[in-house]
């Protein structure tokens, strides 16, 4: 397929078109990577219209089935939706298992509906700028809510809270240590809090919880000046309070419009993207430089038998990769 | 050649690993054996994604399509194989995406073998058990 079959592709919101760019955005290959920037570049203007959401919490809180729910109510008030997903891989065989959809039965097979799990081998940035291309190419594609799902462990919250509009952490609630390992990091990022699985015998838990977190909140400087993060209680299996999140969305998107912050916030992001496209270039080329493919493993092995400081050694394969810059230059 | 040498070839071909789709088709529950064969090809380094219960063939090849995956796999255990390969198939060909690889496992009697080829199948798996050889053998079908 050319460039311009997959441009056209997604403009037709062709699925397995939509799929395949997501695939060469994904790709390890420097041909594929050259492809896919030109596709992007090509379908910008036809995205930034969708409204992002941050989908965090930990391993069992329940976020595919809250998505399962959630994304079925929009989908039933005409919305398109995309889900994209970042799965952990293993470090030791690099292999992942993609079990999202396992719990989005339903939402998986409706027409209005695109769920793209990928894998997180490699860094966190490439993580990152993954994401946010593939966003794009699902705003281009017509769906207009994005959401984001992302493991409530390590740094990842941090990026994916740098990409979206509105950022939903998911809790549960505990025996009384709500509070207890959970980090102020992710309360600091959250738009919204919301205590999942409130139903049967959990509703006077989560009613509980719900107070915790507002105390705790309340210690917190709010990020922005005209917004400040609410608790709320859900549950997907009962559907309580699921349209009440959605109502939330909507109402901060009006104010942050209205006072000009969302505008400020795209721009952010904006240069945001851009840094972390610098870095990861300069890792890449870091990497790719001959001379410092060349001279890595020595040095790796003269820290290891203690001949070199690191700081003299990292001082040293910086010293290689300026020299090779200014050579080619 | 090592199992992981295959899948470094591979990827530095196709630039990502091998990613396969363990489907329920045909399946009443998720048995123990498609759990199995789930982590067996994670643990390989394949990229492995699992689909929801009672999924039909339309189901399996939509999901396969979305993930952008290499290989269907699914295990017979109802003895309906024969019909969910013909309609696999007739939709993956529909959608333009007949390239996908499908394999099948499970108690299937020889008799049925030719048919199933017939059909689209590129490899049939003799046993609800797939070792390392199985693996190699599925990763040459892209070489």
């Amino acid at each position: 397929m050319e460039t311009q079959d997959y441009i056209d592709g997604v403009l037709k919101q062709n699925r397995r078109i939509v799929a395949k760019t997501i695939t060469l955005i994904e790709s390890s290959l420097a041909a594929h990577q050259e492809k896919a920037k030109t596709i992007v570049d090509a379908l910008l203007p036809y995205a930034g219209q969708a409204v992002r959401i941050g989908i965090t919490g930990v391993p069992g809180v329940g976020k595919s089935t809250y998505i399962e729910s959630f994304g079925l109510q929009l989908v039933k008030q005409g919305h398109r939706v995309a889900v994209l997903a970042v799965d952990p891989s293993s470090s030791k065989s690099g292999g992942s298992i993609m079990g999202d959809k396992t719990r989005m039965e339903r939402l998986s097979l409706e027409q209005q509906a695109f769920i793209r799990p990928s894998p997180s081998s490699g860094t966190l940035g490439g993580v990152a700028r993954r994401t946010r291309e593939t966003m794009i190419v699902c705003e281009a594609a017509g769906f207009d809510i994005i959401i984001v799902e992302t493991v409530g462990v390590g740094q990842s919250e941090t990026t994916v809270a740098s990409m979206v509009d509105f950022f939903l952490v998911l809790m549960l609630a505990g025996a009384g240590d709500e509070l207890q390992g959970i980090k102020k990091g992710v309360l600091e990022l959250a738009d919204a809090i919301a205590i999942n699985k409130a139903d049967g015998n959990n509703i006077e838990h989560a009613k509980k919880a719900k107070i915790e977190y507002e105390k705790a909140l309340n210690l917190l400087t709010p990020s922005s000046k005209i917004w400040s993060p609410p608790v709320l209680t859900c549950s997907a299996v009962t559907l309580d309070g699921i349209d009440e999140i959605w109502q939330t969305i909507l109402d901060h998107r009006k104010k942050l419009e209205s006072s000009g912050e969302l505008a400020d916030k795209r721009k952010k992001q904006a240069l945001d993207w851009m840094w972390a496209l610098v870095e990861e270039g300069l890792r890449d080329r870091f990497y790719k430089n001959p001379d410092v493919e060349k001279s890595l493993p020595q040095i790796i092995k003269a820290i290891e038998k203690g001949k070199t400081a690191p700081t003299i050694a990292a001082y040293m394969l910086l010293n290689l990769h300026d020299q090779g810059f200014s050579e080619s230059e | 050649m090592l199992i992981e040498q295959k899948i470094e070839q591979f990827v530095k071909r196709e630039g990502r690993r091998p990613r396969i789709l363990v489907s329920s088709m045909g399946q009443k529950r998720h048995d123990q054996n498609t759990r199995q064969l789930a982590t067996l090809f994670a643990e390989t380094g394949f990229d492995v994604d699992i689909s929801p219960l009672h999924q039909t063939p339309r189901g399996t090849a939509r999901m396969a399509i979305e993930n952008d995956v290499h290989i269907i796999c699914f295990l017979s255990t109802e003895n309906n194989h024969k019909k969910l390969v013909t309609e696999l198939a007739k939709v993956l060909m529909a959608e333009k995406a007949e390239n996908i690889r499908i394999v099948i496992g499970g108690a299937i009697p020889r008799s049925d073998y030719d048919f199933l080829y017939g059909a689209g199948v590129d490899q049939l798996l003799n046993s609800v058990q797939i070792d390392t050889e199985a693996v190699k053998q599925l990763l040459d079908l892209f070489e």
